[in-house]
Formats: C-alpha cells, structure tokens, sequence
C-alpha cells in the first residue's frame, strides 16, 4: 500500500480524500465480523410483535430494506444521467436520500438480531456468504455515508461505494430472505 | 460544518442498534430463565409438554402460530396425509421404528432428502440422497442405507446403520415437530447433534462432543437454542 501523504491536508482532491472513510468502513466491518465471531450467540433477541416469529420478522423487513435498495439503484441512475427515456423530477435527490436512510435504518434491527442471536457462521456455504455480505454492507455503507461529506471525490468513488453497498445488501437478502421464503414459505 | 445528514444517518443507525441490543439482552436474559422451565417440562414426559411451552411470555419463537396445527396426540397422525403439497416447501416427517428402539425423522424438499436415525443414547445416523418420485434412497457415513416408498402421505421402508437394522413407517409432522442439527464449535469443544421432535412434543436426540455421543440437552423448539454447558448454541431446522 503507498502512503498518501496528502490525505491530511484540508483542501486535497482526489482519491486520497478517502482514504479516511476507507479505514473507518474497514473498521466497521472487522468489528462486526469480529464481534459476531467470538460473541457466543445466544439464539434470542427482540421479536416484533405480528410475526410468526424471529425468522419470519427478519426476512420480512430485510425484504423492505431491499425494496428500497432498489428504489436507490434506481435513483442514482437518473441523478447520473442514466435512464434518460425517463423525465427526470427535481426531487430524486430527496427520494434517493430518504430510500436510503429507510433501508439503512430497517437493516439495522436485522442485523442486531443476526449479530446478537446468530453470530459469524461459516457452516455451509450460504451461512459464511451471509455472514460476510453483513459485514461488506455495512462497512460499505459507513464509508460512503463518510465519503459524502468529502468535496472534491473523483467522480467514480460515490457509484462504486453505493454499488458496493447494494450488491452487498441484495447479496444479503438473497442468502437469507430468499432462501427463507422458498424453504419455509411466503408467510407473515 | 457541512454535509451533516450522512454523518446523522450514522448516528441515527447506531443509536438503533444500541436500543435493539438492549432490547435483546434483556429478551435473552427472560428467555434463559424460560427455556430451565421448557426443558424440564419436556423432559417429563408429559403429553402436551411440546405444545404448551412455546408461547411462554416472550415473542422470540418461530412457533407462536404452530401451536394449532400440532397433532393433539400420537394417535391422530393417521389422518396426516397431506394431498400434493408444493414441491418446493419442506416436508418433515418423524416416527419410531418398528419395535420402538429408535426414531426416525426425514426432511424432504423437491427430491431431495436427509434422514436421521436415532435412539436418543448413542446410536445416530445421519443419511443423504434421493426422493425422486415417492422413492427414497439415502446412504450415510459407515455405509448406513435408507431405503423406502412413500405411500399415501407416509413414507414406509427400512434402515441400517452401525450393523442394525430397522424397518418403519414415518408421517408428517408439524412444527415445532421435526428434525433439526446443530454444529458448532464452542470453546474449542466440536459439537454435532440431532433432535427429533416429536408430534407429542417428545425429544430424542444425540450430542457429540468432539466424537463421543451422549443423550443430547433438551432443545427450545420457540427459539431454537440448546443450553450445552451453560452455554446456548444455536440449533437449526434440517433443510435438504
């Protein structure tokens, strides 16, 4: 790795102005993996009152989560200048922000869950994915909620962190909410 | 300062998780006091010990709407037949071996099954295969076999492992009723056990520590955990 010395001068553009949000994403995710890891898991944790149980709770807002992740592929795209057959509304900045913000904050309780009652598997193969989808998603997601607030990005950092993000969350529920729903089911 | 949405959408994220946590520490903490309770209850025997435990005070079960659809007693898993379910949805099915000293469960999703033979001491055996076309054929480590029909709804044939021999007639179970397995590793300990769970709510089950079988702990079928040595491991539902 190359130092990059330039990194701490307020006023730099470019690459180096990540190099923050990198370490702390990183960080993120390590720690998750870490904790879910050694944390001996205790099987339980918080239910939401509605559901048939844990599982069910889980893949149900992990589905709303990935609605919504869908709603940002989709309005990134147009604030890019993709998809350009469609009109382009003055507030797509709103909607791509307040998407996701609700896909963040549903994740969450989600991932408590896993994180507390299940831990970092590696047991078979859609179990270690899953786990390390979980620790990808949310150390992305911290390093581009940080990248945000840097000027002067090169252009491409903002999509690659956000498709790190979705591929990590679509990754996610695909390994769990998917397979859920064709074991046991589609059933609240 | 600038940019402070991102920086407060962290924030936001975080302050959830830390109430979520609090929340399932003391929803885990309930739980293990409940789960002493459960555990005895099944262990006596008596017959509605696995229908009546799950719903004990806290939500974090995934049978809080199965209760209905346990059979009330052994008696009635006559008229189990289900007629054709969906292909690709689960299948479990449970029953002892003729003569009575094991049970069998077998999980069955498309054509595909995984079957455990069990006596609840120290013979188990764990088989994998096919079960294409209402025929089952399975083979296990030590060259253990399954081989069996289904036949309106159950599933009759016969099994051998370890040298012995069993033939038997299984059917559809609910659940919390079925088959489940646990691996891990705790404290350096290897852990690999099987429960069968019975539509009576009954228990048989095998728990090896690194290679040596014994009559396993009682398993929480509302939260799916198994106290092993004070600590609780997770155990799943088999799923082919």
């Amino acid at each position: 790795m190359t130092t990059t010395p330039r990194a701490a001068r307020p006023g730099t553009t470019g690459a180096a102005l990540l190099l923050g949000p990198l370490l702390v994403g990183a960080a993120v995710a390590i720690a998750l993996g870490v904790y879910g890891r050694l944390h001996t898991p205790t099987g339980v944790a918080v239910n939401l009152a509605g559901f048939s149980g844990a599982q069910a709770a889980k893949a149900w807002l992990a589905s709303v989560s990935a609605l919504f992740a869908v709603v940002q592929l989709i309005s990134a795209l147009k604030m890019y200048g993709k998809l350009s057959f469609l009109p382009t509304p003055s507030w797509i900045g709103v909607v791509h922000r307040w998407s996701g913000r609700i896909a963040f904050l549903v994740a969450v309780p989600v991932a408590v869950h896993c994180l507390y009652a299940l831990g970092f598997q590696s047991a078979e193969p859609r179990v270690l994915i899953h786990s390390l989808l979980g620790c990808l998603f949310f150390g992305a997601f911290t390093t581009k909620m940080l990248a945000l607030r840097k000027d002067g990005l090169p252009g491409w950092s903002l999509p690659l962190l956000g498709g790190a993000a979705f591929t990590g969350l679509i990754g996610l529920w695909l390994t769990a909410s998917f397979w859920f729903f064709s074991t046991s089911g589609v059933h609240l | 300062m600038k940019h402070l949405g991102p920086l407060a959408t962290l924030l936001a994220g975080g302050a959830l998780a830390a109430t979520v946590g609090g929340l399932s520490v003391r929803a885990a903490s309930q739980d293990s006091a409940n789960t002493t309770a459960a555990g005895q209850a099944v262990t006596a025997g008596g017959s509605t010990a696995g229908t009546g435990t799950p719903g004990t005070g806290n939500g974090a079960g995934t049978s809080g709407a199965t209760p209905a659809g346990v059979a009330p007693s052994p008696s009635s898993p006559e008229q189990g037949a289900a007629a054709s379910p969906p292909p690709n949805i689960k299948r479990d099915y449970a029953g002892y071996t003729r003569g009575g000293a094991a049970t069998l469960a077998i999980a069955v999703r498309g054509d595909k099954a995984i079957a455990y033979l069990c006596d609840g001491k120290v013979v188990e055996s764990w088989l994998r295969g096919s079960a294409a076309e209402g025929k089952f054929t399975l083979s296990g480590k030590n060259g253990a076999r399954l081989t069996a029909y289904d036949k309106n709804g159950k599933i009759t044939g016969s099994v051998s492992a370890r040298g012995l021999s069993f033939d038997f007639t299984v059917v559809v179970v609910k659940r919390p009723s079925g088959l489940y397995r646990l691996t891990a590793e705790v404290r350096g300990a290897r852990l690999d056990g099987g429960w069968i769970v019975m539509p009576d709510g009954r228990q048989i089950g095998v728990l090896d520590t690194n290679g040596t079988p014994r009559p396993a702990p009682s398993l929480n079928t509302s939260t799916g955990q198994v106290n092993v040595n004070g600590e609780n491991v997770p155990a799943q539902e088999v799923q082919p």
